[in-house]
């Protein structure tokens, strides 16, 4: 059953749109990993999702999802996966025992008690139809249809986007006790990154269709640097030395992708840690190579 | 099979408040129709021949029909349930799910002919009450009468598959919807035409009850011919139900 390296295994996936293409994606979500996929709204997360999950026709490339592969082996793999979209797709009139009479029959390894068990932990109600809940109470429902199947990988789209920090964190605090149990595997999709940075093992950057950077979270955050400095430092910094320069009224931050080779470098440098939020907004304007 | 029986299940939830609505209008006029029959029998419409004439001849029958219409229509629609499932985006959310378009359509289908099965009973039920209710004695040629009527029923059964199992998104969905209206009015405008021409060389006045007869006379007449093709059509359309809404189905991943 679990005879797989990589939850998620996709490799130069390729989508093309008018004005839009996902262009040659490799992606990895290691066996028992927490990976952030992040990127702006319209970089291309959501295609790569519904790629993934067959939603879309792909015009080229490999998708395996828990060791199978994504059109063949589809049902099976839709079997042993759980997915959360950012807006609750269970129809309004439906009450929470009732989605539970109609997932019982569609997921062979159905778990009422489990289902029942989250309602409880989440504090749902279970009569009450889901037009008359939260958001966040909606988002918990559909995360408990998601754990109650014992899915191995947990796929989510925006799962968290649009919720109060206090429900983000109780939903964070789901998926750490969701991974407790060993051979688990999230793949979670958003634009918060502080989000991620609270959870995730590995992050997985895109933008405009390409993977900008891929990498484990800790050594990301511990690689790259900001150096901040003033404009006449700044042109001391070779190009090939930071990834993109902003420069604004009080002076000019620079990211770089080695931070210890940047230490010696430049000694006199203030280079101080920094955060995936600023790292993703540096590699997007990587190309232009100065912003503000 | 378990699938099956869960989509099924679903698509109860989603529509059952439309059906109990259904049942209950039917159930009034059904009370109406045995005060009616009742009344007739007991002599309150004496004084109006034509009305008299008419319950004579049909009673217990002809008045059955606008309930036919009713039920049927209303046991057949989907529309709702397209709605529901646009709103929530459930189509995407679906093709995340371990059910195949096959097992999904085939669910849709069987809950469209559980609606039929459970909608002809009730009119034949109907039919027998009404038929004692005006003290005649149960017509067979009613159980043809009510499977034209689900033949009629499922055609624009078939309208709303084809408009809107196309709409991904409520945009689309309010476009197909408004293509409805136009599809019904085209056929109501062909029905009316006929209608038109059936009483023009019926050379009748405008008494409603003389309008009427002859088109119930020539009623009888077609429905002696189609009687052999009722259960066929049914299948066949049931056919083209199924047909149209794996198509959509499967067409969700084309997009």
């Amino acid at each position: 059953m679990s005879d797989y390296e990589n939850a998620v295994e996709i490799r130069g996936l390729t989508k093309h749109y008018d004005g839009f293409t996902l262009d040659n994606i490799c992606l990895t979500v290691p066996k028992g990993c927490i990976v952030g996929f992040i990127g702006q709204n319209g970089a291309g997360k959501t295609t790569t999702i519904h790629s993934m999950l067959n939603i879309i026709p792909i015009d080229s490339g490999e998708i395996k999802l828990l060791g199978l592969d994504h059109i063949r082996d589809e049902q099976e793999a839709k079997e042993r996966m759980g997915v959360v979209f950012d807006e609750c797709p269970f129809g309004e009139v439906f009450t929470p025992v009732q989605l539970e009479r109609v997932f019982r029959g569609l997921y062979r390894n159905w778990q009422t008690d489990t289902f029942f068990g989250y309602l409880n932990q989440f504090q749902l109600p279970q009569k009450k139809k889901v037009g008359e809940l939260s958001k966040g109470m909606k988002m918990k429902l559909q995360i408990a249809v998601a754990l109650s199947h014992d899915a191995e990988l947990l796929i989510m789209d925006e799962a968290t986007s649009g919720l109060d920090p206090i429900v983000r964190n109780e939903i964070l605090d789901i998926f750490r006790d969701y991974m407790m149990t060993g051979n688990r595997s999230i793949l979670m999709s958003s634009h918060i990154t502080s989000d991620l940075e609270k959870i995730a093992d590995c992050v997985v950057f895109i933008d405009n269709g390409k993977i900008l950077l891929s990498g484990y979270k800790d050594e990301l955050l511990e690689s790259h640097g900001l150096i901040k400095c003033t404009r006449e430092e700044y042109r001391e910094f070779a190009p090939e030395d930071y990834i993109s320069a902003r420069i604004n009224d009080f002076g000019v931050q620079l990211m770089t992708a080695d931070r210890a080779a940047a230490a010696v470098k430049y000694s006199g440098a203030i280079i101080e840690k920094t955060t995936l939020e600023e790292i993703m907004q540096f590699y997007v304007n990587a190309k232009k190579k100065e912003w503000s | 099979m378990a699938k099956i029986m869960s989509l099924i299940y679903r698509e109860w939830i989603l529509m059952r408040k439309k059906l109990l609505l259904g049942l209950a209008v039917t159930a009034g006029l059904l009370l109406l129709i045995t005060f009616i029959g009742f009344s007739y029998q007991n002599g309150a419409f004496d004084g109006n021949e034509k009305l008299c004439n008419l319950f004579a001849k049909r009673g217990g029958y002809f008045e059955v029909y606008p309930v036919m219409l009713l039920l049927t229509s209303v046991a057949g629609t989907s529309a709702d349930a397209y709605e529901s499932d646009i709103k929530s985006n459930w189509a995407r959310y679906s093709m995340t799910l371990p059910a195949e378009t096959r097992p999904r359509a085939i669910a849709h289908v069987l809950f469209m002919l559980i609606r039929f099965i459970v909608t002809f009973l009730i009119l034949l039920a109907v039919s027998v009450v009404s038929a004692a209710a005006f003290g005649k004695p149960f017509a067979k040629e009613m159980i043809a009468d009510i499977g034209i009527f689900s033949c009629l029923a499922l055609l624009p059964i078939c309208l709303v598959e084809f408009f809107m199992g196309k709409a991904r998104d409520p945009i689309a969905y309010k476009k197909q919807q408004s293509r409805i209206p136009i599809a019904f009015a085209a056929c109501g405008t062909v029905v009316g035409l006929l209608l038109a021409r059936a009483m023009k060389s019926a050379g009748t006045g405008s008494d409603p009850f003389t309008v009427l007869q002859p088109l119930l006379d020539k009623y009888v007449t077609i429905r002696h011919t189609v009687q052999p093709f009722i259960i066929p059509v049914f299948i066949g359309l049931l056919v083209l139900v199924y047909v149209i809404a794996k198509r959509n189905l499967d067409s969700l991943k084309q997009s």
